[in-house]
């Protein structure tokens, strides 16, 4: 029995038997069932117009022919018009949408906007129809209107144009703003290696910080300035310098430990609470400290609060001998502070001047340092 | 190529081979039983199957019968054949 392919009868006929012999004669017929109603029976597919047509002739009622099988549901696709129209207007939008280009790549950009590049295509070159873009043109205009473009190419790909960027390499000496080499520090000149500029120092010079190491010119053979970066690695005996007064007998103002708090709460400047309480100190410090309640704008609440700080005189006597090494070491370590890691310190010294029992005590730290090592920029200001 | 019954046929020497070329029935278990020379199908039913022969009649009875195919000269009768008879 084939089951591929076939087409499924139900008829309803009084000679049935006389009906199946005929067919038989000419045709293959499989599952011949009897049911009280009708007779139903299957044939091979490529048979069932001859079928149902000799079924007409022989005037047999025909209830119902279904047929199965792959060759059939392939036939039944293919009156679905529905699918068949919404295959062919699928097929026809992306005809059209493959003649356009509808994005834009940019490669090998570094330094280059990609989105600067995307709208002066964009700006220039609004044709989206690929019959149309002239990527020769858009090639040329790009390098006339990008000056980091050493080359550039464009192409269509699928959907996309490409602009492949090649940037220009601008040499070293031929980029920055041309600042001159400065100083970082005060200091004694103790080596001069100039890679490129004009050399404002020489060994021996003592600078102060900010003063011009290297000018961002070199003088040609006709005496014309030429600009370029200044590079240089100078190095100097710098000078890191900590200080401090120490005093025999001084007279401080210190906290007791007793307070008196006051606060209130104000809204737009009228003071809607207050608990204040006297101040009965004699001598004190005050400390006044404002927030507002809530963050919004609404309802400005600002509640402040009026710390007083009871306070009183002492007399502090002191004996520098007793505490000269701590201040010293003390002051050391501040100046070590500045000190890179590998820089060598060259010398350590103090000075003490004494009057009237006040001390002035200078801490100072001889380091070579690479004081104007690198570009001409400007350093920040301490 | 082997046919079974041509070789049943064959050995039986006694016979006149004239009267046992009318047609031919196997019936498979009570399940399925195959035709060859049949001549027309005379009643068909659930429960009955006739068919002429060249010099007669058969009647298969049982129950749920049904064709599972029919040529112009075989049948293959399906389901609970219960009895076939020749008149």
């Amino acid at each position: 029995m084939k089951k591929n392919n076939n087409s499924h009868f139900k008829i309803k006929s009084l000679n049935k038997e006389k009906i199946f012999n005929k067919l038989s004669k000419f045709f293959h017929i499989y599952n011949i069932k009897e049911n009280s109603d009708f007779t139903e029976f299957e044939i091979d597919e490529s048979d069932s117009i001859k079928v149902e047509k000799f079924l007409q002739e022989n005037r047999t009622n025909i209830l119902e022919i279904k047929h199965n099988g792959l060759k059939y549901k392939l036939f039944k696709i293919l009156k679905m018009w529905g699918i068949i129209s919404g295959c062919v207007l699928s097929l026809v939008f992306c005809f059209l949408q493959n003649l356009f280009v509808w994005k834009i790549d940019v490669w090998g950009c570094e330094s280059l906007n990609k989105s600067e590049v995307i709208s002066f295509v964009k700006n220039n070159f609004s044709n989206i129809y690929k019959g149309s873009i002239d990527t020769k043109a858009i090639e040329i205009e790009l390098k006339n209107n990008f000056e980091n473009i050493s080359s550039v190419s464009v192409a269509i790909v699928g959907q996309s144009l490409i602009i492949n960027i090649n940037e220009a390499v601008i040499p070293d000496e031929m980029q920055g703003k041309f600042e001159p080499l400065l100083s970082e520090y005060d200091g004694l000149i103790t080596s001069v290696d100039l890679v490129q500029g004009t050399a404002n120092v020489k060994v021996g010079d003592i600078v102060k910080k900010g003063d011009v190491l290297v000018y961002p010119y070199i003088v040609d053979g006709d005496g014309d300035k030429m600009p370029v970066q200044p590079k240089a690695e100078i190095k100097a005996e710098v000078w890191i310098k900590s200080e401090e007064t120490f005093y025999e007998y001084q007279i401080k103002e210190v906290r007791t430990g007793k307070k008196i708090e006051c606060s209130s709460v104000s809204l737009f400047g009228i003071e809607i609470y207050s608990n204040t309480n006297n101040n009965k100190f004699e001598n004190y410090q005050m400390e006044k400290n404002s927030v507002f309640l809530a963050k919004n704008n609404f309802l400005p609440l600002l509640y402040t609060k009026i710390t007083f700080y009871e306070t009183k005189t002492i007399e502090i006597e002191r004996n520098f001998e007793d505490e000269k090494e701590n201040i010293i070491e003390k002051l050391r370590q501040n100046s070590l502070i500045y000190l890179a890691g590998n820089e060598i310190i060259l010398s350590e010294n103090y000075n003490i001047n004494e009057s009237n029992g006040v001390y002035f005590i200078s801490f100072i730290l001889t380091v070579e340092k690479d004081i104007g090592e690198g570009y001409g920029y400007q350093f920040p200001q301490s | 190529m082997f046919n079974f019954l041509d070789e049943i046929k064959n050995n039986l020497k006694k016979i006149d081979q004239k009267y046992i070329n009318n047609y031919n029935i196997i019936n498979l278990s009570g399940k399925l039983l195959y035709v060859e020379g049949h001549c027309g199908l005379t009643v068909l039913t659930k429960t009955m199957v006739a068919f002429k022969i060249k010099k007669g009649r058969i009647i298969v009875e049982g129950d749920n019968l049904f064709l599972s195919e029919l040529t112009s000269n075989t049948i293959k009768i399906e389901e609970n054949i219960k009895k076939v008879e020749e008149f």
